[in-house]
């Protein structure tokens, strides 16, 4: 078991490396830098710039280097000082920009994967057993819709019911009252208010997924032998479905974090531009736009690198709940 | 044969009583503890109704074996698997027949027609293990590989022994485990079935067939996913095991020498239906039905002048359509036009022992055939004309 | 002949004639032979047909490309048609009944535009006293049909310029939202298209190379693929975005999201691609073919394609909507396609503001296009998943 920790982890470290390249590279792409385009919106509006004063802001952000340097140098900040670099356009260290937003996207994330799991586990083994029921044909065709629905268009949508129906505004974290109060158990309602839009629609696809998933697993795990020498050794039904096909038909939707939280982080930082909810979503989108390029490539790689992350956790855990790959590592 | 090993008293649970559905049903042995009695189970399929098993009767004595014997899709499985009930439902159901198992109830004995039973009763799950066990044709996938093969034995013995500790009950796997020759039983009680060999999981199979000790075992082709060498070694086990449990011993295979191996009597079954039923002897010395006969004209002769093997012409009907005449009419080399595909043929009586379902022997429908056949080829019209 | 006085039953009977095997099947079973002897696509055809869903959604989708591909002739205006004084125009009511006169065939109301002095919101009053007929091939606008033919005929409209039907309402600058969601369709449903395309050349050239070379530069492909699938696509998509210059032409924006949308998305088709060619070709029957002498080719175009191109067809399929969906986001939050380009996407940047929204909800109507498009694919794919895979019932 340590070993196969050790191996994942060993086989991480080039992954890692990659996403803070491309991180970095992809940000690098447009033409221009952060000092350009400030200097093009002031020409645009008429102010003339001093060319030795643009001159010395490249300098000073340190944009005259080559491209490889720049990385060597925000790599370095960031293994050795933790220092995720500059942020331009808030005059502001990254680190200290992130510190609330990054936490706030991830724990929207996995709450949302909870939740769809809290919610699909159950359906998803009543829609395998009774399969071509009713409620399977209402429960498969909700999952469906839920898998196939765009949830940033959700969330626009339920946006304007909720605000047209009850005059609720759902956008931000916090109604205007509260913006500046102090913490207090309304203003924490208030958030929870908030909250619940966003995570149903984040968790609504992958509560899609996990029904589908869930329902033909268990489907296949039913026509499993073990299943009917459970069933002949005279277990109950309810008895033997959860002892075994369930606890089978679950390892594979463990194993389905590993492209479910993109998804989510995904449609995390979409619904959250939609919602303007202050997490890293409102604040890439910007920065992408005015090519605050250290803030944008730090979002991008800590998001990737955490998701990657999630991904290894649920591989442990589930060498964790299988003997057979806990043993050995050969199944599967 | 009679049982020799102490039981356990069976019926300690209170709830389980079968005493209303007793009534008419007439017994005509106390040796008996199986009768089955024109069982129908069908599949009811998108493609059509596949009748699995349809019209099968037969009876096991205490300690007796009976060999089951047919091609792959012949309802061999399904006639086990419809004692236990088991079949998987939907698709398949259990549509007729009787299925009488003689129980040891808690006011003497009694017959309990299984058919009657839901199957997901508390009634039906008592009695699956408890009085039949069964060993499954792929020793790979009958165990889940989630828990120990300790874990799922002690289940079953939990479940069905009342008032077993849990320690007891690992103390019994242990020594079934060992009975069955898995070395270091101690140690591989705590192993994960994918850690055994074929071989071994299918000793541990039976282990656990065993540990409630059932009076009848099914063996659904244990030993077809199996090596040669491995498949000696479990036949002999179960036959050993057999008789020092005392059980009768229902044997599934496809394997003619297997069968003649394992069993006192043999049946074989075609589409569903039984051919010929007669005791193992006389089954090979004596073969009846033109299919019987085809099969054991198949087997490879060790002795005598070498010759090439015969081989049974055509393959299955299609299993979707009902047949109207006997089922192996289109491949049968002696088949009477005009009787055999109208109508099913009877189940004949050849000795009291030996019965065959097929009109050769029925003199009676035979007489009644007409001498000249309109549509017959030339060659089967003349043949015809001489035996009637 | 001889002729025998005691009967053997050893002996009745003869080699089986073919037409009496023939004559035994009945008539009621001509239905169940046909399984037997169908090809895999006449199987998956049939299996698809059943699919009830699944066909009612494969025609809708057929009919909202051809009115995609046909926009100019179905929707009654241009993307950049504007009236002046009929901006924020809730959709037209079409009228079936006239009082006074009966049932009638569809027919407007013309109406003029008043602000509420009260709430400072515009108000459109209709003029029941002068009813518009809709015509249908009414004249209006000249096109060029498919880009060839010139035409003035669109599919409905009143055939006079200064009153208008607005189905589906007007937006803030007063422009026809009905047409500018055909058009919209042009941009959003083709991008689903030739974005899988793409992704689909770029994942079977790669996942080829991946499984002929094999080696390093398999390892190198399946790591990358690795990678793609795991981080989250929309940062690195924004990031693309971001980079495309904002004066590009529409075509170049057009198709450089494409390939930015591709360049993420392949490594999904890739992945099934080439599991599930390792897991064919480990199949029996592909080694039994090996060992029959069969070639490589062979192999792989009379064995392996056939159990393959229905699930490549799936992969396809279920991958469309969500390259329509990256494009709607990204024009959405401003980082796609730019007005004046027309795309769900972009029309749906009017309707980010949930206040704008609340006043004027037919503004959502794209959302809905975008919503109905991915179900019917997801429907589509379904149906086809449920035909293609001959083990399900």
């Amino acid at each position: 078991m340590l070993a196969y920790i050790a191996r994942r982890i060993v086989t991480l470290i080039p992954i890692l490396l990659l996403i803070s390249l491309v991180s970095f590279l992809v940000i690098q792409l447009p033409p221009g830098d952060w000092v350009t385009r400030q200097i093009n919106t002031l020409k645009l509006s008429g102010i003339q710039v001093d060319e030795g004063e643009a001159m010395r802001l490249t300098k000073m952000y340190g944009l005259d280097k080559p491209i490889s340097e720049r990385y060597l140098t925000w790599m370095k900040g960031i293994l050795f000082d933790g220092n995720f670099g500059w942020s331009f356009q808030w005059n502001q260290n990254v680190n200290t920009l992130l510190a609330a937003r990054i936490p706030l996207t991830m724990a929207i994330s996995i709450a949302a994967l909870l939740l769809s799991w809290l919610i699909s586990i159950p359906i998803g083994i009543y829609s395998a057993t009774h399969q071509y029921s009713t409620w399977d044909y209402i429960f498969t065709f909700i999952g469906f819709i839920g898998l196939a629905t765009p949830g940033f268009l959700v969330a626009l949508i339920l946006a304007w019911v909720i605000f047209a129906t009850t005059g609720f505004s759902p956008l931000g974290l916090n109604s205007s009252q509260y913006l500046d109060a102090p913490a207090s158990w309304g203003k924490f309602i208030d958030l929870l208010k908030h909250l619940i839009l966003p995570l149903f629609i984040i968790s609504l696809s992958s509560t899609g997924v996990t029904i589908r998933v869930m329902r033909a697993n268990l489907l296949d795990e039913l026509k499993k032998q073990y299943v009917i020498t459970a069933r002949a050794k005279g277990l109950s039904e309810l008895g033997l479905l959860i002892k075994y096909p369930v606890r089978m038909a679950i390892n594979p939707i463990i194993s389905t974090v590993g492209w479910v939280l993109p998804g989510l982080v995904s449609g995390e930082v979409l619904v959250s531009i939609v919602l303007g909810i202050q997490t890293t979503g409102p604040l890439l989108l910007r920065a992408t736009l005015e090519q605050d390029m250290y803030l944008a490539s730090s979002i991008v790689m800590i998001l990737s690198t955490l998701t990657v992350i999630g991904t290894l956790i649920s591989d442990i855990l589930l060498a964790a709940l299988d003997p057979r790959i806990r043993y050995g590592g050969t199944a599967k | 044969m009679v049982c020799a090993t102490p039981r356990i008293p069976i019926r300690d649970k209170p709830w389980l009583d079968w005493s209303n559905q007793n009534d008419n049903i007439m017994t005509n042995s106390n040796n008996l503890f199986i009768e089955v009695r024109n069982l129908q189970t069908y599949f009811y399929l998108y493609e059509g109704t596949v009748r699995a098993v349809d019209g099968v009767s037969y009876n096991i004595e205490k300690g007796k074996s009976l060999g089951v014997i047919g091609e792959s899709g012949c309802g061999k499985s399904v006639t086990a698997q419809s004692i236990m009930r088991i079949v998987p439902t939907p698709p398949g159901k259990e549509v007729g027949g009787e299925v009488l198992l003689h129980l040891q109830g808690p006011n003497g004995p009694q017959i309990v027609d299984v058919l009657k039973l839901k199957a997901d009763s508390e009634q039906m799950r008592a009695i699956r293990w408890k009085e039949v066990g069964m060993i499954f044709q792929e020793p790979m996938t009958s165990f889940s590989p989630l828990f120990t093969v300790g874990n799922q034995i002690i289940e079953a013995i939990l479940l069905h022994i009342p008032g077993t500790t849990k320690k007891a009950a690992r103390q019994q796997a242990i020594e079934l485990l060992g009975k069955v020759g898995i070395p270091q039983p101690t140690r591989l009680v705590d192993a994960y079935p994918h850690q055994l060999s074929g071989g071994m999981r299918q000793r541990a199979m039976i282990a656990m067939a065993l540990s409630c000790n059932p009076k009848l075992l099914i063996a659904d082709e244990p030993t077809t996913a199996l090596d040669v060498t491995i498949e000696a070694q479990i036949l002999e086990l179960i036959r050993s095991l057999q008789e020092e449990f005392g059980m009768a011993l229902m044997y599934i295979s496809h394997d003619l020498a297997v069968v003649s191996e394992m069993s006192d009597d043999i049946m074989v079954m075609y589409l569903g239906r039984v051919m010929e039923h007669a005791p193992m002897e006389e089954m090979f010395n004596n073969p009846l039905h033109p299919y019987t006969q085809a099969l054991w004209r198949s087997i490879p002769k060790i002795e005598g002048p070498l010759a090439r093997l015969q081989t049974i012409s055509g393959g299955l009907p299609n299993p979707y359509l009902i047949q109207k005449g006997c089922p192996f009419f289109s491949r049968c080399e002696k088949r009477i036009p005009g009787l055999c595909d109208g109508a099913r043929p009877p189940l004949i009586e050849v000795s009291p022992s030996h019965t065959v379902s097929c009109f050769l022997y029925d003199s009676q429908a035979r007489s009644k055939v007409p001498t000249e056949q309109p549509n017959a080829t030339q060659q089967s019209a003349t043949q015809q004309s001489g035996v009637s | 002949m001889s002729v025998q006085t005691v009967p053997n039953p050893q002996e009745v009977g003869g080699p089986i004639p073919q037409n009496e095997v023939n004559a035994l099947e009945q008539p009621e079973a001509v239905r169940d032979e046909r399984f037997y002897y169908a090809s895999q696509t006449e199987l998956v055809w049939w299996r698809f047909k059943k699919h009830k869903i699944a066909m009612v959604a494969s025609v809708i989708l057929i009919l909202l490309y051809l009115s995609a591909i046909f926009a100019n002739f179905v929707a009654p205006y241009s993307t950049d048609a504007r009236w002046e004084g009929r901006q924020q125009e809730p959709p037209t009511t079409i009228h079936f009944y006239r009082p006074g006169v009966g049932i009638t065939g569809p027919f407007i109301y013309p109406v003029s535009r008043k602000v509420d002095p009260k709430t400072f919101q515009f108000k459109f009053i209709p003029d029941t006293s002068k009813p518009i007929p809709i015509q249908f091939f009414a004249h209006g606008e000249s096109y060029k049909f498919l880009g060839l033919i010139e035409s003035d005929i669109h599919l409905f409209g009143t055939g006079l310029g200064n009153e208008p039907v607005h189905l589906f309402g007007t937006d803030d600058l007063g422009r026809d939202l009905f047409s500018r969601t055909f058009f919209g369709a042009q941009v959003s449903l083709s991008i689903g298209l030739v974005g899988v395309l793409v992704s689909f050349l770029i994942g079977v050239s790669l996942g080829g190379l991946s499984g002929y070379l094999g080696g390093i530069v398999d390892e190198v492909i399946q790591r990358m693929i690795d990678f793609l699938l795991s981080i989250p696509t929309l940062p690195i998509w924004m990031a693309l975005s971001a980079a495309l210059p904002r004066n590009w032409s529409v075509i170049q924006t057009y198709f450089a999201i494409t390939m930015i949308l591709s360049v993420i998305g392949w490594a999904g088709l890739a992945r099934v691609v080439r599991g599930k060619l390792l897991q064919l070709r480990e199949e029996d029957y592909a080694l039994a073919a090996q060992a029959a002498g069969a070639s490589k080719w062979r192999i792989i175009t009379r064995h392996l394609l056939p159990g393959f191109t229905s699930h490549l067809i799936v992969s396809i399929t279920v991958s469309i909507p969500g390259v329509i969906l990256g494009e709607t986001a990204l024009s959405f939050i401003g980082l796609g396609m730019q007005p004046p380009a027309v795309s769900w996407g972009t029309l749906l940047q009017d309707a980010q503001n949930i206040v704008a929204v609340a006043e004027q909800q037919w503004l959502m109507i794209p959302a809905l296009f975008v919503i109905a498009t991915v179900l019917l694919f997801n429907f589509v794919g379904d149906g086809l998943r449920d035909a293609a895979d001959p083990y399900s019932r």
